[in-house]
């Protein structure tokens, strides 16, 4: 029978543990199909020698765009062996600040884009996705990604203008694998 | 709001991290089973025990903590995965824990239950949910998170005495076939059902599932194959309309060679009814 290379079929497991209240006769069994056995991500540094750890874009006026360097950019290690989505939200928020669709009054531009390869100079002028979202299931950044097929996610960030805190900023980015749908 | 004048001060800095990875070359960070799957005959009225146990793999050489939490699913944009609507309530996909704390270099499980009312109207339901797996706390300035895709579809039943749930229903959702009957040219039907307010144009049509290689779709049902040709199953109507609150038979014909069926096989096609709203649902064909 021809199935995905990932799928598992575990037949006629039967778990009951609860009291049956409906149904006086069950004719068929309770089956279960594992059709992605796993999913699984992990941020690495350009090099693929250490987990992602910081961008530290330093101090920066306003509404200035930085764009990630080649060494800044993020590996994404891909093992899931299903095609997946990778989408990103920003997860923890800057004191001061909140991400958005543009550069404004305390608010931040947050774009990413991601490649097949490594970029020597990464080109986010055009193609990149924003990050607006706050929370799952985030923007998306790269769909239908193949199964164990890496990508280089590189991003851009554009300061507030005007701000009204010149103090430093912290945010934490989530970036999400899901099974493409 | 008053310009801020004095530039070159903003001091921006994208920081933290929590530690040094000193490992190298590592495969994964964080890894999730499984990442899909698909329970038939879900029954309603039980708390099921699935047998399937949610496990995260760390692969550092840190101790990790991770969240676990029931969410709705991504919408589907390919044909060979919709028909699925959301779980109605989250809470019915339940977790042993809904925290884990995984060892460095280790794994940790969690099992899923699920557990439907005892109400007629449950029966004869395709529905996906999801978990998604976060760390708690911050592990970086860019941190992994991964969504997984379960599929749930209840006990199917034709002679139900509830409506079926949902704007649109189908009972039963399973219509299984035998060779003696396809030699009979016997008909099958299924019912369809207009659960809403307004008159509503469904299209009715069979449907095989295609996949792209490593790519999810709707999976056949444990034991069948796929049908070779969706013209194996007709529906007598292709297009259909229904009155507000108004329910239909919707006969088919099956013409399926008998070398398909030979020994202890059997073929599954799927009929997918898409109402003029957008919503889909379908209904199992089996022949064995």
């Amino acid at each position: 029978m021809k199935k995905l290379l990932c799928t598992l079929i575990i037949l006629g497991m039967v778990f009951w543990l609860g009291v049956s209240t409906a149904q006086a006769a069950v004719s068929d069994t309770f089956q279960i199909t594992v059709t992605c056995n796993f999913i699984s991500i992990n941020l690495r540094n350009n090099g693929d020698t250490l987990d992602y750890t910081t961008w530290a874009i330093g101090q920066k006026a306003e509404n200035t765009a930085t764009t990630m360097t080649q060494a800044e950019g993020i590996k994404v290690v891909n093992t899931a062996n299903v095609a997946t989505d990778l989408s990103a939200w920003v997860s923890g928020q800057a004191a001061d600040w909140t991400n958005a669709a543009s550069a404004g009054t305390d608010q931040y531009k947050l774009e990413m884009k991601c490649f097949d390869v490594t970029q020597v100079s990464p080109d986010l002028s055009i193609g990149t996705f924003t990050i607006t979202s706050t929370a799952n299931p985030g923007n998306d950044i790269k769909a239908g990604l193949a199964a164990t097929t890496n990508q280089f996610a590189y991003a851009k960030f554009t300061t507030p203008d005007p701000t009204t805190s010149g103090a430093q900023q912290t945010i934490t980015v989530t970036i999400l694998s899901a099974t493409a749908t | 709001m008053e310009k801020y004048r004095i530039k070159f001060i903003l001091f921006f800095i994208l920081a933290l991290s929590l530690a040094c990875f000193s490992n190298i070359n590592k495969a994964y960070a964080l890894r999730v089973s499984p990442g899909a799957f698909c329970a038939q005959n879900v029954e309603v009225g039980q708390d099921t025990d699935t047998g399937i146990d949610l496990a995260i793999d760390n692969e550092t050489d840190q101790e990790r903590e991770f969240s676990i939490k029931v969410v709705p699913a991504r919408t589907s944009k390919t044909d060979s995965l919709k028909g699925y609507s959301a779980l109605p309530e989250l809470g019915w996909l339940r977790l042993e824990r809904t925290q884990l704390i995984v060892p460095a270099k280790g794994q940790a499980k969690a099992r899923l239950y699920i557990s439907i009312p005892n109400e007629e109207k449950y029966f004869n339901q395709h529905w996906v949910v999801s978990c998604l797996i976060e760390y708690v706390g911050q592990k970086g300035l860019f941190q992994e998170a991964i969504l997984t895709r379960y599929m749930f579809e209840t006990r199917p039943k034709s002679e139900v005495v509830e409506r079926p749930y949902g704007d649109l229903g189908v009972s039963p959702s399973v219509v299984k076939i035998t060779e003696d009957s396809v030699e009979a040219k016997q008909k099958f039907s299924f019912k369809l059902y207009n659960n809403t307010a307004s008159a509503h144009t469904y299209t009715i049509k069979t449907f095989v599932p295609m996949a792209e290689p490593k790519k999810l779709s709707i999976n056949a049902t444990p034991g069948l194959t796929w049908m070779k040709k969706t013209s194996w199953i007709r529906p007598e109507v292709k297009k259909i309309e229904l009155a507000p609150g108004a329910l239909e038979e919707i006969n088919l014909s099956a013409r399926v060679p008998k070398s398909e069926l030979a020994g202890d096989k059997g073929v599954e096609s799927l009929i997918f009814v898409d109402s003029d709203t957008g919503e889909r649902r379908f209904v199992r064909i089996q022949v064995e």
